[in-house]
């Protein structure tokens, strides 16, 4: 437990030199805005490119509910820049380690590789945690702005579940940056797996029950009809049956020192 | 503490890095783990250090598997690497601080050691900044820092210039004092000035484990060097009917004798020479130098 | 958005309502100028171990806010390998 505070506390002071703990929120903040300005003033824009009567903001315009464009939020935005840049921010999170045999150098310490991996994936977390959470509060303010009021409680179920499928992006692409050994590599099999998991959503209820990525749809519906699909629990305990199991397989891979080292 | 190597076995794929070795090492020994490039010295040093798990034998510290002696190994990598955006203090904290220290004593040790590696008035310069030897003194400060009983080196010497390499040798001649040292290096000249034991280690097989003296007096093969003018070379055919020479080699006007036995034979052979009214320019009794005696063993031995 | 505009002659922009627009659009636009200011700060803070400096100050003021992130996602990376 005291190996993992010290852990925790260099990977945070590490994202604090990197500035990490402010880019990666104000991107999304930025990601967060971007939806609401973009729904509010697209149609007016487009109207005025092919009229050529002058801009006016049509007053239907604010009538578009603003569940809708918050889920749009998660859905168009956090969904796919956003998880990109999350992932390529996180690819290195143990491969630089063991590229320069600190991950090696570390584990010749009185250190368990459970604790290791905790004080990686935690603060890797907290940080993408925080940074959604508050770029979807900014989100929200637009959207109560400019269209008609979510309710706070929806806001805040809705979060918890997207937060849920933020956890297994954190803990996936972890998984794969133990693995594999080029950065490179490893964004684009991080990527293009969760891409495909985003993807294949409301294909079949058999995947999407299975399926972290529903965790995404889950909280759209939230914001879209108010109400919380009975699926939405259950897919939460598959998904952390999944980053479990990832966690097993990371600590099975470095604790049987299969980790390249040269 | 006593470190107790046993039967260890390491292959990568199809090749066999090292190949059933075993060895033991007293409380407060130094032994040089010596060897060719590639002949399994850093894998040996990666079983000990339990970076990586052998395929069969184990690594006792006092009797006790050295996974869970961890507390007590001091290791240096071959290239010591460390986070390049902390400083040299906040490095030792955190390394400090995952070998168990607390805090407090961190202070204090902290300004101690690197006060003993040169690096005082460098605690807050950033590791990246850092030169090798630097990074080095940095790497011993750590693995000094927990007052390890067993210290691991991988070629602590072997990158540095030779002002680094004087002021290493140094530190590590002065901690030897209080723990045991492990060490691995490709240059004996290293091994020779710091360690009393050698282990010679080639193609993942230990083929020598002896002490500087006795290698020295096991190969100085009873050899004397006589250095003769032009005119005296039909000595040579005189000696060569001496009952106790074995073998002679005649290289220039310099005459290597090989004897039954050295101490009875050389004054003999002295004498003999004087009576043939030889003009004697040199007369010794020649050793092998390690490094004569090293290369024989590891080029040899095939 | 405001990148959007540029595609328009100024006979449209004096039509554009900019009283009711600005206090919208302002925040979104801070923020980029706020990515990018970042970025340019971190990149002469640490100039002298980065590689192709040039190549990231021309990507980060030109590249449109994917600039910044793209400097702290890979060009900060170059130092790291030390």
């Amino acid at each position: 437990m005291n190996k993992f505070i010290v852990l925790l506390k260099k990977e945070f002071v590490q994202m604090l030199r990197d500035l990490k703990v402010i880019w990666l929120p104000i991107v999304f903040i930025f990601l967060g805005i971007t939806q609401p300005i973009v729904t509010y003033y697209l149609p007016s824009i487009l109207g005025a490119l092919g009229g050529g009567q002058g801009i006016t903001i049509d007053p239907s315009m604010t009538a578009q509910k603003g569940g809708e464009v918050l889920a749009a939020t998660l859905g168009s935005q956090f969904d796919q820049l956003g998880f990109m840049i999350l992932v390529i921010s996180m690819m290195g999170i143990i491969q630089t380690d063991k590229a320069n045999g600190m991950l090696a150098f570390i584990l010749t310490r009185p250190v368990t590789v459970i604790s290791y991996i905790a004080g990686k994936i935690v603060s890797n977390y907290l940080i993408a945690a925080f940074s959604v959470t508050i770029g979807y509060f900014v989100s929200y303010l637009y959207v109560n702005y400019l269209f008609t009021d979510v309710s706070f409680s929806h806001m805040i179920t809705a979060l918890l579940f997207y937060l849920v499928w933020v956890l297994f992006i954190v803990s996936f692409t972890t998984m794969i940056s133990t693995i594999f050994n080029s950065q490179g590599i490893i964004a684009l099999i991080s990527i293009v797996f969760l891409i495909g998991c985003r993807i294949i959503v409301g294909l079949s209820p058999v995947i999407d029950f299975v399926n972290s990525a529903s965790m995404s749809k889950h909280a759209m519906e939230v914001l879209i009809s108010g109400s919380v699909n009975s699926k939405a629990i259950d897919n939460a305990l598959v998904t952390l049956f999944w980053i479990v199991l990832i966690l097993f397989v990371i600590n099975y891979w470095i604790a049987n020192k299969k980790v390249n080292h040269e | 503490m006593k470190l107790e190597i046993k039967n260890v076995t390491k292959t990568f794929r199809e090749k066999i890095a090292v190949n059933n070795f075993s060895m033991k090492l007293k409380p407060g020994e130094c032994v040089g783990l010596i060897g060719p490039n590639g002949a399994g010295k850093s894998t040996l040093i990666k079983v000990i250090a339990d970076i990586i798990d052998p395929q069969a034998g184990e690594v006792l510290l006092n009797g006790k598997k050295i996974s869970k002696m961890k507390r007590e190994i001091g290791y240096l990598p071959q290239y010591p690497n460390f986070f390049h955006w902390m400083t040299a203090k906040e490095t030792l904290t955190f390394m400090g601080q995952l070998s168990g220290l607390q805090k407090k004593e961190l202070t204090i040790s902290i300004p101690e050691i690197l006060t003993k590696v040169g690096l005082k008035g460098e605690e807050n310069s950033k590791v990246g900044t850092f030169s090798g030897g630097m990074k080095q003194r940095l790497g011993i400060a750590q693995a000094l820092l927990h007052k390890p009983s067993l210290i691991i080196m991988d070629e602590p010497v072997s990158a540095l210039d030779p002002i680094g390499r004087r002021e290493v040798l140094n530190l590590i001649e002065e901690i030897k004092k209080d723990t045991t040292i492990l060490l691995s290096t490709h240059i004996l000249g290293d091994a020779e000035e710091i360690c009393e034991r050698f282990v010679i280690i080639k193609n993942g097989t230990k083929i020598e484990d002896t002490t500087i003296t006795e290698l020295l007096n096991r190969n100085s093969k009873n050899k004397i060097y006589v250095e003769i003018t032009a005119k005296d070379q039909e000595w040579i055919d005189v000696v060569k009917k001496l009952p106790f020479v074995e073998e002679i080699e005649v290289i220039g006007h310099k005459v290597k004798i090989i004897v039954e036995n050295i101490d009875k034979n050389k004054n003999v052979i002295l004498e003999n020479a004087l009576e043939h009214e030889v003009d004697i320019v040199k007369f010794e009794i020649h050793n092998d130098t390690l490094e004569e005696i090293f290369l024989k063993l590891v080029v040899g031995n095939e | 958005m405001w990148k959007m505009q540029l595609h328009y002659g100024f006979d449209e922009l004096k039509n554009f309502d900019f009283m009711a627009v600005i206090p919208i659009i302002l925040p979104f636009i801070a923020v980029g100028i706020f990515l990018v200011l970042l970025a340019l700060i971190d990149l002469y803070r640490y100039r002298k171990t980065r590689e192709s400096v040039l190549m990231w100050t021309v990507i980060i003021l030109f590249v449109n806010t994917l600039g910044p992130i793209l400097y702290f996602v890979i060009g900060r990376k170059d130092s790291e390998r030390l």
